[in-house]
């Protein structure tokens, strides 16, 4: 028997029979075309289906027009959706994988950029994001929402889907119904909890009516919004209950928060794993149909203790199965130590969609494209030479380390040289950080894969520029991935003062004092985690900045309430809008950019730097010219962040004729 | 022929502005220029519908040259989804059907041809961003491009002027303005190279001086190429300074290649110049084109913040322009060169320079839109303005969106009624002339003023419509009641009162007490403007906002630099992510906003909530069940700003 019994057992959602528990939970892609569903979510969800997911369900699709928050979203109530429907169940259902469509309208969660209209809400309140005050709905509106939402429902089940979950969760029209924090009417809509549900069971009285009582229907919950006024457990449950009792409703998918704290939604890798199981277990206690447990979810182990432990009935394993689409098939055939494992670092999934970029991943930059699907290429095919040939890989940083598997994929034989004692470059070094942790787990997970590939590497080893003339003079194909140096200090500096990059720091170990100021020109995490890092040791820690805030890069990750949390709890004494004109010893002057106000900080023993790095790259331009095959890759091409890094060495795949 | 001939018309005043003028052998009708600006109208990466109708509307409008939006040269540079690419061969089709149709109309068209270089973004293409060196200024640090990338792009740029040239476009102007790899490489900002490249001036010109040679000779005599030039990068310690920039001109100039020079301003640190808000002054870059007239023998285009036919002439008969450009001016009316021609200036839509429905930057593609012109960038969609059957019309509520709904119905042949309970008209938009830098509204409280007369509509001022209203006499009800202030959430005692933002304003500003403490909840106009005048008015004022900085909503409108500048010589200091929890006393509690930190300010004596306001709305909903053609628009709906009051007021004079 599998050591994953539990999570690899069937599981019925009403009458809809589920393979497995692992489900992919609905998750915005901004893969969307022309408001429809796109050749890009076909092969994303078969993608995932090829691996082995039970249950898919898709991305939001909106049921109504004045619901419009982003750029490309899927505008369900237009009926030319119904054709996109129909590839996408039928590629997905071939392997017995099942699909559900989210439906959803946003309401107050939103913008009257892109449809020029009032938004929709309960009662006048913006939301703390977009900041718009809406419409309160009057009768008519509802009624209109209500129709929009049976029309949605009979196209998506025309299009093939085994099912339809209403998204009443963190960001939807439903639950600012469902919460006295953002309900505040009078009428038959508002009120105690039977009134502030009133839309709900309405809406999906008219959706059984319309699809029948067999077909699979869901709901996502708010299981806590945790905030003042807000939906709390106990009304979750005493919810969940009038549901069930009203046999409305198969299955409870789960969530929380709402748009105040989105960082618990898409938990960062500062949120513990599996920290919404808690709320979950309690929820599934009360009730009788299945439940599913969703939030940092990321190895089959834990996953399968869930359900042993009747925590949840399934598990949703969202970015797990972004990183690694095949993370149930190596749990199903025992190589579950193969599993790509998501780091919850947030730069490639949940970072891009604010920016309105689409879905990427750090560790899997091909998601979403036609290059993941199985099958779809054909590697031997590209290894056509007879001869082994070889490549160098130099530097073993995320970028060498991708490169040096890239190359390996592509038949050649790979040897990689590292002249740390330990691979992971930078990486390596930030890891250590408070909040930055995760990110060994990259360093594991590409070592990992290097064994399997058979990469011969080496540490402790710098190669010199004679012997990769010599190797390069030899046909081999030779990759620079050397990294990035620290820039000088990006101010003046007189008398003796002590002053180092983040980098320096972090690579030395120096103890650089009692009374420390960071000063940050980047915004993003190594200025804010290097501060933290001070703070751990108890220092007195200062830090400047020239932005208006401290860490606007880690907003769209989901890192910043809970740096701010951390560092503001202690002593960071923060100062925004300034430059440093002047580091005189132990005395640094800080000038407004604003006003020109000047400002002394006296008895500073050290200032440490978070700066643009500058590429490393003096061996590329020694080699240029002289060698036919040479790559550079990373930071030593423009120093910039590790899925660049990742996504150059993968886009060697894809771009360099390995058969030259 | 008869003597009366032309009389019917008025004579312009503006000779000058109306003079034919020839480029490269081309005739270019008048002096008026329509600028390039991000549309994000393309489709595919390749201009669209969208786009062909907006310039032909502007050509319609008698606009002398109009410079299409950039087209990127190279596939190194993906700044933005909705980017031009003018290296794709496909472009030839769509900017020919758009060059014939312009020409047919007698105007001009030319081709922006741009590479971001430093400024643009891998996030979309994947892969690095090239710049001149290893200098970071935007989002990313760029890749210190080689010869071989360089060489690439010079050609880039030739092939996409041929590409213009092919599709019978009359000529290019090359982008060294903001957001340009050209400008970076002819700033010591940007530029450390070290090669014959980088240095001294000649060497930081060579780049740009090969992209113009190599277009020129790529494209041959009759075809008009012009470069835009950054004239100010308002950062001396290193940037590009005026005296820099024409030492740059002269020596571009020198080679022989250009037909004209543009004048551009800002860059990496001072975007909010190059599309400056209405808070700076109105021509403000003439002076650098009257020093560039003094170096060069080149016709010289002056642009930024013109709004009237009046400055426009002014700027040439003052020799500090051979062509003006009007951008936002052409945006919020199409007609503006038309009307300057015969006389009716007082019929043009006022460009506010209020930049809330043109400001295209950023990631969101949001389309072109204009707060004043519901049109702009909708001519594609019917625009004609339908008429009415006839009856009579209500409007309750005499601010903008009440004032646009009731120039749209008239116009539209209802008899209509305004009516107001004020003893003027204009509603919160007369508040919203008194923010500092914000007067610049005036001018369209004066044009509704001029426009209802025109189109006769009947004004009732001082006349508060309540729910006994005879509705039974109209057609149609258009309620526009506007917005009604929050009530603050927090309680105040004797020592320190609480006020809500918009009743301050109502009341004039009036408010006892010195040390004043804000609580920002809002971030626009309404609340930034308090802080500012309320600072200027010698009050000490502490702004407390739960958003990580004050006045967030400025960054929307490019305004939030020049606001912040100003208030920071003032007596206010800023609290940001923290939330008032409790008035005691003359104290003030805090709390911080993600670790529940607890702190204190006093003494206070008062407290100002600037929060959304509420929509006055009970008369809409007492008349509701009564009235079958009921109508509402604007703040009344959901208080937001002037562009939803507009184009909901246009939208609800149409329906009607
Ligand atoms: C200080 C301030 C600064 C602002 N700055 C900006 C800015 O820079 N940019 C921007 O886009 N927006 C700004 N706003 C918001 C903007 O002014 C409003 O969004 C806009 O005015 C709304 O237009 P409206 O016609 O819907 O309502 P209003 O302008 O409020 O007009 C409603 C009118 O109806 C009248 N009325 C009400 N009830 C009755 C009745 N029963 N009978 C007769 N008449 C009645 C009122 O007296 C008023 O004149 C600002 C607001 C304030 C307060
Ligand atoms: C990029 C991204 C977008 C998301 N968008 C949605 C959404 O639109 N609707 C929704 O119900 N959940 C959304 N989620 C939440 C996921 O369904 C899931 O609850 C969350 O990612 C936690 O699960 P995980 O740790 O397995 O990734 C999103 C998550 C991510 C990472
Ligand atoms: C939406 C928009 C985008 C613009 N983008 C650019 C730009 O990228 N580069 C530039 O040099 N000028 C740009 N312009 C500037 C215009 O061509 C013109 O110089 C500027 O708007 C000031 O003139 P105006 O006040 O007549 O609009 C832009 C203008 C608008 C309205």
């Amino acid at each position: 028997m599998s050591a994953y019994a539990n999570l690899l057992a069937p599981i019925m959602l009403g009458k809809m029979r589920v393979k497995n528990r692992v489900v992919f939970t609905a998750h915005m892609t901004n893969f969307a075309a022309s408001d429809s569903l796109s050749e890009q979510h076909i092969n994303y969800y078969l993608r995932r289906a090829q691996g082995g997911a039970g249950l898919i369900i898709t991305e939001e699709q909106s049921v109504h027009p004045n619901d419009h928050p982003y750029e490309r979203m899927i505008k369900a109530y237009q009926r030319s959706v119904v054709a996109g429907y129909k590839k996408l169940t039928a590629a997905v259902q071939r392997h017995n994988t099942k699909i559900i469509a989210q439906v959803n309208h946003n309401g107050s969660q939103g913008s009257g950029m892109y449809t020029g209209r009032a938004l929709w809400a309960p009662t006048p309140l913006p939301d703390p994001i977009f900041k718009e005050v809406p419409k309160e709905m009057e009768p008519e509106d509802m009624r209109e929402l209500k129709e929009s939402y049976l029309q949605v429902a009979e196209a998506v089940r025309e299009g093939g889907f085994d099912g339809i979950e209403l998204q009443v969760s963190h960001s939807s029209l439903i639950r600012q119904f469902l919460s006295p924090a953002t309900n505040q009417r009078q009428d038959k809509y508002g009120g105690g909890l039977e009134g502030r549900m009133e839309l709900l069971l309405e809406i999906l009285q008219g959706i059984r009516e319309r699809v029948g009582w067999d077909y699979c229907l869901g709901v996502r919950l708010c299981l806590d919004e945790f905030m003042e006024d807000g939906i709390t457990l106990d009304q979750t449950i005493e919810l969940a209950l009038a549901l069930e009792r009203a046999g409305l409703v198969d299955y409870f998918n789960t969530s929380l928060a709402n748009f105040h704290n989105l960082f618990l939604v898409e938990g960062s890798m500062r949120m513990p794993l599996g920290y919404t199981v808690y709320l979950t277990a309690a929820l599934r206690r009360a009730v009788s149909l299945p439940v599913i447990a969703v939030g940092r979810i990321n190895d089959p182990v834990h996953a399968d203790q869930i359900i042993k432990n009747g925590h949840a009935d399934m598990v949703g394993i969202v970015r797990g199965q972004i990183c690694d689409p095949d993370f149930v098939h190596k749990t199903m055939t025992e190589k579950a130590d193969e599993i790509r494992k998501c780091l919850a670092c947030n730069q490639g999934c949940a970072g891009r969609m604010g920016l309105n970029f689409s879905l990427s991943c750090v560790q899997n930059p091909s998601a979403g494209t036609a290059g993941e699907i199985k099958g779809g290429q054909n590697r031997s095919a590209k290894r056509s030479g007879q001869k082994e040939r070889k490549a160098y890989v130099i530097g073993a940083g995320p970028a060498g380390l991708e490169a040096a598997a890239v190359a390996a994929e592509n038949g050649y034989k790979v040897f990689s040289y590292e002249k740390n004692d330990v691979a992971g470059g930078q990486v390596a070094a930030f890891a250590t950080l408070p909040g930055r942790t995760e990110f060994e787990e990259l360093i594991r997970n590409q070592l990992n894969l290097l064994k399997r590939l058979k990469v011969e590497m080496e540490v402790s080893c710098e190669i010199g520029v004679e012997q990769l003339l010599t190797w390069g003079s030899d046909d081999a194909v030779i990759i620079l991935a050397t990294g990035a140096k620290t820039a000088p200090p990006p101010f003046a500096i007189t008398g003796e003062a002590r002053v180092f990059s983040v980098r320096e720091l972090l690579e030395t170990k120096f103890d650089p004092g009692k009374r420390v100021l960071v000063y940050d020109l980047l915004g993003t995490h190594p200025a804010a985690a290097m501060a933290e890092w001070l703070l751990d040791q108890y220092k007195d820690v200062l830090l400047a900045t020239p932005a208006l805030y401290v860490g606007s890069g880690l907003g769209p990750t989901q890192d910043l309430p809970l740096w701010y949390r951390s560092v503001m709890a202690r002593d960071l004494k923060i100062y925004t809008d300034v430059i440093i004109s002047e580091v005189k010893a132990d005395t640094v002057t800080l000038m407004d950019h604003y006003c020109g106000k000047q400002q002394c900080l006296e008895k500073i023993d050290a200032v440490i730097y978070a700066a643009p790095q500058l590429p490393d790259d003096a061996l590329y331009f020694q080699l240029k010219g002289k060698v036919s095959r040479l790559c550079r890759i990373g930071d030593c091409l423009a120093p910039r962040k590790v899925e660049n890094a990742i996504k150059d060495a993968r886009d060697l795949d894809t771009f360099y004729n390995w058969n030259d | 022929m008869t003597v009366f001939a032309g009389s019917t018309e008025k004579q312009h005043p503006y000779p000058q502005l109306f003079e034919p003028l020839q480029l490269s052998g081309i005739v270019i009708k008048n002096r008026l220029v329509f600028g390039a600006h991000r549309t994000n109208f393309a489709v595919n990466n390749l201009p669209g519908h969208r786009h062909l109708g907006y310039y032909l509307e502007r050509a319609r409008g008698e606009a002398g040259l109009i410079v299409m939006e950039e087209g990127i040269v190279h596939h190194s540079d993906y700044p933005y989804a909705k980017a031009v690419f003018a290296y794709k061969d496909e472009v030839v089709g769509q900017y020919a059907k758009i060059a014939e149709a312009l020409h047919s109309y007698g105007t001009r068209v030319l081709l922006r041809l741009n590479h971001w270089g430093s400024q643009g973004t891998g996030m979309i293409r994947g892969g690095e961003v090239w710049g001149p060196s290893s200098v970071c200024v935007g989002s990313e640090m760029p890749k210190e491009m080689e010869r071989e990338d360089m060489e690439e792009v010079v050609a880039a740029f030739a092939r996409c002027a041929k590409n213009a040239y092919l599709a019978g476009v009359d000529g290019v102007e090359l982008n060294a303005g903001q957001h340009s790899l050209l400008r970076q490489f002819l700033s010591p900002l940007t530029n450390m190279r070290q090669d014959e490249y980088g240095g001294t001036m000649e060497n930081r010109a060579r780049f740009c001086r090969q992209v113009m040679e190599q277009v020129r000779a790529e494209t041959g005599e009759n075809f008009i190429v012009g470069l835009r030039l950054t004239m100010d990068e308002y950062a001396p310690w290193a940037g590009i300074t005026p005296e820099m920039g024409v030492e740059l001109a002269a020596y571009l100039t020198g080679s022989g290649a250009l037909d004209f020079l543009s004048v551009s301003v800002g860059s990496v640190y001072s975007l909010h110049m190059t599309v400056p808000s209405m808070a700076v002054e109105e021509g403000f870059t003439r002076s650098y084109g009257e020093m560039l007239k003094k170096a060069v023998n080149l016709p010289i285009v002056v642009g930024g913040r013109i709004t009237t036919p009046g400055l426009a002439n002014q700027i040439l008969s003052d020799g500090q322009a051979d062509l003006v450009e009007l951008t936002r001016a052409q945006i919020a009316d199409p007609m503006f060169a038309k009307k300057s021609r015969l006389g009716r200036e007082s019929s043009i839509r006022p460009c506010l320079s209020c930049n809330e429905g043109c400001r295209t930057l950023g990631f969101q593609n949001k389309l072109l839109s204009c707060v004043v012109n519901w049109q702009a960038g909708r001519e594609i969609t019917d625009v004609s303005v339908k008429r009415g059957k006839g009856g009579k019309v209500a409007v309750i509520g005499g601010g903008p969106a009440g004032m646009e709904a009731a120039s749209v119905a008239a116009w539209r042949g209802y008899k209509v009624d305004l009516f107001e309970k004020e003893s003027v008209l204009g509603g919160n938009l007369r508040l919203a002339c008194q923010v500092p830098g914000r007067g610049g509204l005036e001018k369209l409280l004066d044009f509704y003023k001029k426009l209802l007369k025109s189109v006769g509509v009947q004004i009732h001022l001082e006349q508060e419509i309540t729910a006994n209203f005879n509705f039974k006499d109209y057609g149609a009800v258009i309620v526009t009641t506007g917005a009604k202030a929050r009530p603050p959430n927090l309680r105040g005692n004797d020592a320190i009162p609480v006020v809500s933002g918009l009743n301050l304003w109502q009341r004039g500003l009036t408010l006892e007490g010195q040390r004043l403490l804000l609580v920002d909840e809002d971030g626009f106009y309404g609340t930034t403007g308090l802080i500012e005048a309320l600072a200027v008015g010698g009050k000490e004022i502490t702004v407390v906002t739960s958003e990580m900085f004050p006045g967030i909503k400025l960054t929307d409108t490019d305004d939030f630099n020049l606001w912040f500048q100003r208030v920071k010589g003032l007596n206010v200091s800023f609290i940001s992510h923290h939330r008032v929890k409790a008035i005691d006393g003359s104290t003030v509690l805090l709390e911080e906003r993600f670790s529940g930190r607890k702190r204190l300010v006093t003494p206070v004596d008062g407290v100002i909530c600037c929060e959304p306001p509420l929509p006055l709305e009970e008369l809409y909903l007492n008349l509701k069940p009564l009235c079958s053609c009921l109508l509402r628009a604007g703040d009344c709906v959901a208080p937001r700003t002037l562009y939803h009051a507009i184009h909901e007021g246009y939208m609800a004079g149409h329906a009607v």
